[in-house]
């Protein structure tokens, strides 16, 4: 029988590039990429459009296979629960990540709570019905949870896309620009929900262009330019310095 | 497929494209499972270990299932496709109908013919949108990333569109047999037989074709182009079935019926070892 999710807190889990390229035809997105990202790391990708940084959140969303090197993920053993250990525990990304994309990953014929309803079933959570409830109500939409997708304003459907991609509390966290339609409260809410993430021990990769409360959780931040990493403050390091430019454009 | 035995693991995503976990910390116990191999060829403890590393919350069966109550949902709350689809089929008909002006005779000789032909072009604007509006928001995205299988994505749409395809006909057929006076007594239970052996290969193949042609550009005119050709061998199977059971003597057809069910079962099978690669970005 297929196991269902239960709510404990997610493990931790890292995300390592090595070599990676990717090329769509003629054009390198991707030219030769390595990263380690630690479990419970807030990583800040930063970089002009065309960057690559899209397609490096894609990959590790395993929707994309890079044209050459490999994504690995990996658990420490110290975060693994011992009862889970003795079964020989293998990462199952799948179900450890979610993602932020450009778009909301949403359906908008659907109501929002139908949305939730579909991916939660999806990810075979228990109690789906409680489940979805806590999600809209984490997200302020309670009150729209009836209402079509397509209804909704830009910033309520990225607050409903965000929720959707943290309804099976992923440990690896994947955002492509999550604050874009985002108001002043949207923004408070989610810097608080990111806060709350990193204190779980999720893993976050974040490309962002502009600034927003959120980046103050960063512990690292990654400057890529043409496909290549041009910058990199280190897992140890201060990411003040690399960001500081992007508030300044803010 | 490997698997490792150990504390510490990783998942790997590899140029090649294939997925492979391996322990880092132990020496390495090394099980090579296809993906393509059937579940009951497998012993348990292996088929448990290749859904492990699959990461399938679900058995193919449910996720189809969420897929397909999404499909109807979405479906019957716009009516988009339904509803063309029949206006469209019935046009067809109608207009065949007006242009030949059909005796009894001719009826039972081409109007086989050009019912299917009716169905061909419904199916193909019908089975277009399939995946195409999974681009929208690109839920298609959401869909992969969830820890179901391909197939599971594949084989919800392909029961839909069967559903609205089954759905079309159940409209289309009676209209047909009234405007060419042809009689349905007798042989409805066997027509249906035909008619779900032909429209099952129809979905099977459209769908898969819909998720090649999703990413085209010009994806309206690639599905017919790539699909009709290739639904020749299904077309001439499903008027001779048909014709048999319109003529003077109705009969089954057992051989176009074995050529159906096979082009069926070749189709399903097909869809069902490539749908990593047709789903694939």
């Amino acid at each position: 029988m297929p196991a269902t999710q239960t709510s404990s807190p997610p493990a931790s889990i890292g995300v390592s590039f090595h070599n990676v390229e990717k090329r769509f035809g003629s054009l390198a997105a991707l030219r030769g990429v390595s990263l380690e990202i630690g479990a419970g790391e807030f990583v800040a990708l930063l970089g002009p459009n065309g960057a690559g940084k899209t397609t490096l959140l894609r990959m590790a969303a395993l929707l994309m296979n890079p044209t050459r090197g490999s994504v690995q993920f990996t658990n420490g053993a110290a975060v693994v629960p011992e009862c889970v250990r003795a079964q020989a525990f293998l990462v199952r990304p799948k179900r450890c990540i979610g993602l932020v994309g450009h778009s909301t990953l949403l359906y908008d014929e659907l109501t929002a709570v139908e949305n939730l309803t579909l991916f939660a079933r999806l990810y075979a959570l228990d109690k789906v019905a409680d489940t979805v409830t806590a999600a809209l109500d984490d997200c302020g939409l309670s009150a729209r949870a009836g209402s079509l997708v397509r209804t909704f304003s830009r910033g309520m459907r990225q607050r409903l896309a965000i929720a959707r991609a943290l309804l099976h509390r992923p440990s690896v966290i994947l955002l492509d620009e999550p604050a874009a339609g985002l108001d002043r409260l949207g923004l408070v809410w989610f810097s608080a929900r990111l806060a709350r993430l990193k204190a779980d021990g999720c893993t976050v990769l974040m490309s962002t262009h502009a600034r927003n409360e959120s980046l103050d959780l960063a512990t690292r931040a990654v400057a890529l330019a043409g496909g290549r990493v041009e910058n990199d403050s280190g897992p140890a390091g201060d990411p003040r310095a690399l960001l500081a430019p992007l508030r300044a454009e803010a | 497929m490997r698997r490792g035995e150990g504390r510490c693991s990783q998942f790997d995503v590899h140029a090649s494209g294939g997925r492979e976990p391996q322990d880092f910390a132990c020496p390495k116990q090394i099980i090579v499972i296809a993906n393509a191999v059937p579940r009951f060829f497998i012993p348990a403890a292996l088929r448990r270990a290749r859904d492990a590393e699959r990461d399938l919350l679900l058995t193919t069966a449910q996720a189809a299932g969420i897929i397909l109550a999404k499909e109807l949902r979405l479906e019957f709350r716009t009516r988009e496709l339904l509803t063309a689809t029949v206006i469209f089929a019935l046009v067809v008909v109608v207009l065949f109908s007006f242009a030949f002006d059909p005796t009894a005779a001719e009826s039972r000789r081409y109007g086989p013919g050009l019912l299917w032909i009716a169905f061909l072009f419904a199916g193909s604007l019908m089975l277009n949108p399939s995946f195409a509006r999974e681009q929208n928001n690109e839920t298609l995205d959401a869909l992969r990333m969830a820890p179901i299988s391909s197939f599971a994505i594949l084989l919800g749409k392909i029961l839909a569109n069967f559903i609205f395809m089954s759905l079309a006909e159940l409209v289309l057929v009676p209209v047909f047999a009234v405007l060419y006076n042809l009689s349905l007594a007798g042989i409805v239970w066997r027509l249906i037989l035909v008619l779900v052996l032909g429209t099952w290969g129809l979905t099977v193949t459209g769908t898969v074709f819909s998720a090649v042609s999703a990413h085209a550009r010009m994806r309206e005119l690639l599905l017919p182009l790539l699909l009709l050709p290739l639904l020749t061998p299904l077309l001439i199977a499903a008027v001779e079935s048909t014709s048999a059971l319109f003529a003077e003597q109705p009969a089954l057809d057992r051989t176009w019926l074995a050529f159906l069910a096979g082009f069926d079962i070749v189709f399903l099978t097909a869809s069902w070892l490539l749908c990593d690669h047709l789903l694939a970005e």
